[in-house]
């Protein structure tokens, strides 16, 4: 008997080697394609680093600078506008959409489809087909507004305009909500629709009671990913505007990739980055807090 | 990464691993053995398969043959080019051979410089003007000099010397053969010009009678909407803004090169002049970048009568504007003098070949009247040499522009290139452009604007001067 644990416990070595040698690759990949990287980037943020000369310490300097540069503040301004707005906006828009397309309707799937398919479409395609909508001279936004007696726009080449103009752009986006929105909606217990209806409920209260509550993991969760999302904003300033004009689109993510890639400047790039996460993670954490408070979860006991 | 660690968290627990607990159980006697030499086969055949498979990529050498590596902007028009020079280059020397190496636009000087600190750097690479002070900072190319004292089978008195000065460094170092004759023209649309009753405009115009006809060039409709602009006023472009500020008698960069002097009334005389086209009179549209980046030519489309342009659009509006006749004309003069922006893309030699030699002919081959004769057949440049100024390789073609004396009467006016090469500096192209767009949209004065862009722009000369 003592010999068989023995023999056991070499033989779940063995096995945990092995599954460690299988897992190996990928542990590899991401000890030096993530991991590695992460934590240099760190360093490299207390650093003045051109790629081409090494590094040099330079303690706080970077941090320090990022709090005189009026560009920085500029582009966290712009970058937290487009986020308090199209957040919530994408939330209800994409909710509001998954709601209709969850109506028992013939040839609903194909409206499924329709609503869904330019969240498939790469971003750089849509940005290019926005340039054209956006267009003040001929593009499409304006021959409607003009069509409805409406003043015209000049879009994305006005600094006042250009922001609104980016974050109507971002309901484009709304399918790829809708579609977990949707998943969750059907993933809603029937009976529970069934005893609100036996208790007298009209429709404004199974909405309301049923199912607001069971959706709010669903919304919990696009919230979280749409907070992430927005403040990585890129391609569409990137594409369409590179940012102007007069830096009125210049996103937090596009000044870091300015300064990282055209400017060289690693070391202060490196530090935006890590500005960036912690003004990400404190968000998210303060979510995941407030979740106590209204995201429901099956099986749960409150209190 | 949480996504990275989920995965491997998972890979434990697949059914393989589990299958594997079943089959130990029932007979587990050889497998260890068999499966630990065999993985290890296995991965080794997997090595030695995916290194051959990336030999097998390139071409075999014969004995004796040098391979040159080329690397060049990977768009079709470059690397067709590129393909027609290696062709005619390898048929005459049998024992080089030429490997392409496209690389995607954006992010070509990046990738050399990465190149040239990894050592991986091609023989041959290909250049623009305005890469010659990075290039040349990072060691990624050689001076040429010595190759050109060497032969004398090349002359390089035949290359307009404007031209070979926009391969130099300060110090007179070439570091770029140009491959063109490149200067900025006014391209007009002859059949808008007739159609507002106005003659051509002739090689002593003067920016008071530009601004005359764009005025006259500028169409509304009933409702007031603008359907056809005078002129292009495109300000992210230094070869556009900066001999504008010279013709009225402004200077753009200070004589130690420290100081950016946009801001200076003499500057800011002709930057309003550029300006108010767009602003005061409404005779050219809001720049908008995107348009470009989309291909869209509003020139093209006949919706604008006057635009700055090169050699290398000839081609492409010679396919598109078939239902318009047009030309092109020496730059107007400015209130001071006459001031035409030159440049020229070119190739150098890398500072690590193995091959200078080789590298040299092919260099030479480029220039040399065949080379040359190539690249003026495809429509991609004006020969670089002074003898071919007159050759039907350019010339012989029956459609528009007549006026191709203009290319060559306009080096008279070129502008010196190393001022305006400060501000293609990215970081100083981002202010600019931002002082820019501020004065369009009238955010602030224009004199504010630029005064602010120099306080901006001097830090990053300062900086710039820390590092060397």
């Amino acid at each position: 008997m003592n010999g068989n644990t023995i023999f056991k416990s070499r033989m779940a070595k063995r096995e945990a080697l092995e599954g460690l040698l299988f897992a190996a690759p990928l542990l590899l990949g991401l000890l030096v394609f993530t991991l590695y990287p992460v934590l240099d980037s760190l360093y490299i943020s207390f650093t003045k680093y051109n790629i081409f000369t090494p590094p040099k310490f330079i303690g706080l300097q970077n941090y320090r600078n990022l709090v005189n540069d009026s560009l920085f503040w500029q582009s966290l301004r712009i970058t937290t506008i487009y986020s308090v707005i199209s957040v919530p906006l994408q939330l209800v828009a994409g909710f509001a959409v998954a709601l209709l397309m969850n109506q028992k309707v013939r040839g609903i799937t194909i409206f499924r489809t329709i609503y869904y398919l330019p969240s498939v479409v790469s971003g750089v395609a849509v940005s290019l087909l926005w340039v054209w909508i956006f267009n003040p001279d001929y593009g499409l936004a304006n021959v409607m507004l003009r069509a409805a007696h409406l003043p015209t726009q000049k879009w994305l080449t006005d600094p006042h305009t250009a922001l609104g103009s980016f974050i109507f752009m971002s309901l484009w986006g709304i399918g790829g909500g809708m579609i977990i929105y949707l998943a969750g909606l059907q993933g809603v217990p029937q009976h529970l629709y069934e005893s609100a209806s036996m208790d007298g409920a009209n429709i404004y209260q199974k909405f309301r009671h049923v199912t607001l509550p069971m959706m709010t993991p669903i919304i919990f969760y696009n919230l979280v990913m749409g907070i992430i999302g927005s403040f990585q904003v890129f391609t569409q300033a990137f594409v369409m505007t590179s940012g102007g004009p007069a830096n009125s689109t210049l996103f937090y993510v596009l000044y870091l990739f300015r300064q990282a890639f055209n400017y060289f400047h690693m070391g202060y790039a490196s530090a935006m980055a890590w500005v960036l996460f912690a003004i990400i993670l404190v968000l998210t954490l303060l979510v995941l807090k407030s979740s106590a408070a209204w995201v429901y979860y099956e099986g749960e006991r409150k209190r | 990464m949480p996504a990275f660690f989920a995965f491997a968290w998972n890979l434990a627990s697949i059914p393989i691993f589990r299958w594997r607990k079943c089959k130990t159980a029932m007979s587990f006697k050889p497998f260890h053995v068999i499966s630990f030499g065999k993985q290890v086969v296995f991965l080794l055949l997997v090595t030695i398969l995916v290194s051959l498979s990336g030999c097998s990529g390139r071409r075999a050498l014969p004995p004796g043959v040098v391979r040159l590596r080329f690397s060049v902007l990977g768009e079709k028009n470059e690397t067709d080019l590129a393909q027609a020079w290696v062709n005619a280059f390898e048929k005459e020397h049998p024992n080089i051979r030429v490997d392409i190496e496209p690389v995607a636009g954006m992010g070509y000087d990046m990738k050399l410089m990465m190149q040239s600190v990894a050592g991986t750097l091609p023989d041959v690479v290909f250049m623009a003007d305005s890469l010659v002070p990075t290039f040349t900072k990072y060691h990624v190319v050689q001076n040429l000099w010595p190759y050109i004292k060497h032969d004398p089978t090349f002359n390089v008195k035949d290359i307009y010397p404007q031209m070979l000065e926009t391969g130099m460094d300060d110090k007179g170092n070439l570091y770029m053969l140009p491959r063109e004759l490149g200067v900025v023209v006014m391209f007009y649309n002859r059949t808008l010009f007739r159609k507002a009753g106005l003659p051509d405009p002739s090689p002593n115009w003067t920016y008071a009678d530009f601004l005359r006809m764009a005025k006259k060039l500028t169409l509304k409709d009933s409702e007031g909407r603008t359907i056809q602009y005078g002129f292009n006023a495109n300000y992210y472009w230094p070869g556009l803004w900066g001999p504008w500020v010279m013709s009225d008698g402004g200077q753009i960069l200070s004589k130690d090169g420290l100081h950016s002097l946009l801001g200076t009334p003499a500057a800011l005389k002709g930057l309003r002049s550029l300006i108010d086209l767009v602003t005061v009179y409404k005779v050219a549209p809001i720049p908008d970048p995107s348009l470009a980046a989309q291909g869209i030519d509003l020139f093209a489309q006949g919706r604008i009568a006057m635009q700055p342009g090169v050699f290398p659009s000839v081609p492409v509006y010679r396919a598109t504007m078939k239902q318009f006749d047009w030309d092109v004309q020496i730059m107007p003069a400015g209130s001071v003098k006459r001031v035409v922006t030159m440049g020229a893309a070119g190739y150098g030699m890398s500072s690590q070949t193995k091959h200078p030699k080789e590298a040299w002919e092919f260099l030479k081959f480029i220039l040399s009247p065949q080379g040359q004769r190539i690249m003026a057949r495809m429509g991609s440049g004006i020969p670089a040499l002074k003898s071919l100024a007159h050759d039907p390789c350019w010339r012989n073609s029956k459609l528009p522009p007549k006026n191709l004396d203009a290319f060559i009467d306009s080096l008279k006016y070129g502008m010196p290139w190393h001022d305006t090469l400060a501000f293609t500096n990215d970081e100083v192209a981002d202010i600019v452009n931002t002082a820019f767009d501020k004065s369009f949209t009238q955010q602030t004065t224009i004199a504010k604007a630029f005064q602010d862009a120099d306080a901006q722009i001097d830090k990053v000369f300062a900086q710039e001067k820390s590092l060397e």
